[in-house]
């Protein structure tokens, strides 16, 4: 008990510190996932599908970005954010459905890129996904900003995206860049509210909304099955 | 018999606090959608907030679990507690359709899924805990320097 060192040792820590300490670990942490976010690298595996070819391409006024193979009986017109948890879950779990439908022919897929989720966010990644459409590359550019829903994707990241894409071209760059594609998204952004589109994600096949209870992997095929 | 009953308080409240937070932590980008579900924040705000919140529930939650400074933290949480029922009580009232993406998700809900109510009565139970220990600190199995008194 005589020993000075211990007894220093034994001193109340007071609440005020705790509190600081606390809120400064939590700040770092904070500030150390924002910073890999946006930090982290792009990587791209390879899914081994072909990448189905862009019937519509961007940039017609009121018209989403149609891929698929031409001839197909069945339309699927998708309504998402890329910011939007929602059309994150419902692509990981219908994703491949969706996939299959477009490479066996039964189904085109049409992107209506919209932006409401986040204001600042979605309209970046609605314009890079355009970008990437018009060079060919609408599905990969939809499986990867999905695959990897908690990465920022800024500007950079899109860049890197658009190389393993082998699409990051001058007109790429340009296009993620200067938002070329803003107007283009106001017309799309308008034509889901004449449609009444209300949240994302949102499906019609062949002109008639999937009930929101039925966006699964079985309730989009019956979908597909009872429209052809 | 308090010491015991304090001790429960702290696992569960401190427990539900570190997963709360936890489940939140490797998505911030959901998290952010799930605080401007709510509309109540401007925008520039939501995503330092999903940002931050988990990691501040995962610190209080680990604070309450080994028992250190287990009053002010309680004081914490009940705050946290008193925002999350005043939140989810505005979103209800204003009519908007929102999980409360206590436990990660959050964002829009068809009408008819909303669990408001649940949500609420759950932050209550957990708000009385946190009172609870705010009265009530010392408990079992505690490192507890802020009162200096170890339960034996």
């Amino acid at each position: 008990m005589s020993n000075p060192l211990l007894q220093e040792r034994r001193r109340r820590i007071s609440p005020g510190i705790v509190v600081v300490v606390v809120l400064v670990l939590a700040i770092v942490a904070a500030v150390g996932v924002d910073y890999w976010r946006k930090h982290s690298k792009v990587e791209v595996t390879a899914n081994g599908r072909p990448e189905p070819a862009v019937i519509t391409g961007p940039g017609t006024d009121g018209k989403g970005i149609t891929i698929g193979k031409t001839g197909a009986k069945s339309n699927i017109d998708l309504y998402l954010d890329f910011r939007c948890p929602h059309c994150e879950e419902f692509e990981t779990a219908t994703g491949a459905t969706l996939d299959k439908l477009v490479e066996d022919g039964t189904a085109t897929i049409t992107y209506w890129p919209l932006a409401f989720v986040s204001p600042e966010d979605s309209p970046r990644l609605a314009n890079a996904f355009a970008a990437s459409a018009a060079n060919g590359k609408a599905l990969s550019f939809v499986d990867a900003v999905y695959g990897d829903f908690s990465k920022a994707w800024t500007t950079d990241q899109l860049m890197q995206l658009g190389t393993q894409l082998g699409i990051n071209d001058a007109k790429y760059q340009a296009a993620v860049n200067g938002n070329s594609y803003a107007g283009w998204l106001d017309s799309i952004s308008n034509a889901s509210t004449d449609r009444k589109v209300t949240g994302t994600p949102t499906a019609f096949v062949n002109g008639k909304q999937v009930d929101p209870g039925k966006m699964t992997p079985d309730g989009i095929k019956a979908a597909v099955e009872s429209s052809s | 018999m308090k010491v015991w009953l304090s001790l429960v308080a702290r696992l569960v409240l401190g427990g539900v606090m570190v997963v709360a937070g936890a489940l939140k932590v490797p998505d911030p980008e959901t998290a952010t959608q799930a605080v401007r579900a709510y509309e109540l924040l401007p925008a520039s705000l939501d995503a330092p907030v999903g940002l931050i919140l988990p990691f501040l529930e995962i610190a209080i939650g680990l604070l309450l679990i080994v028992g250190f400074g287990v009053r002010w933290a309680a004081f914490a949480a009940g705050v946290f507690m008193v925002v999350f029922i005043a939140a989810v009580s505005s979103a209800w009232a204003r009519g908007l359709a929102i999980d409360c993406g206590c436990f990660g998700g959050g964002g829009q809900v068809a009408p008819g899924q909303t669990k408001y109510l649940q949500e609420i009565l759950r932050d209550v139970g957990l708000l009385a805990l946190a009172g609870w220990l705010w009265f009530t600190p010392q408990s079992k199995f505690a490192l507890e320097p802020s009162t200096g008194v170890v339960a034996p």
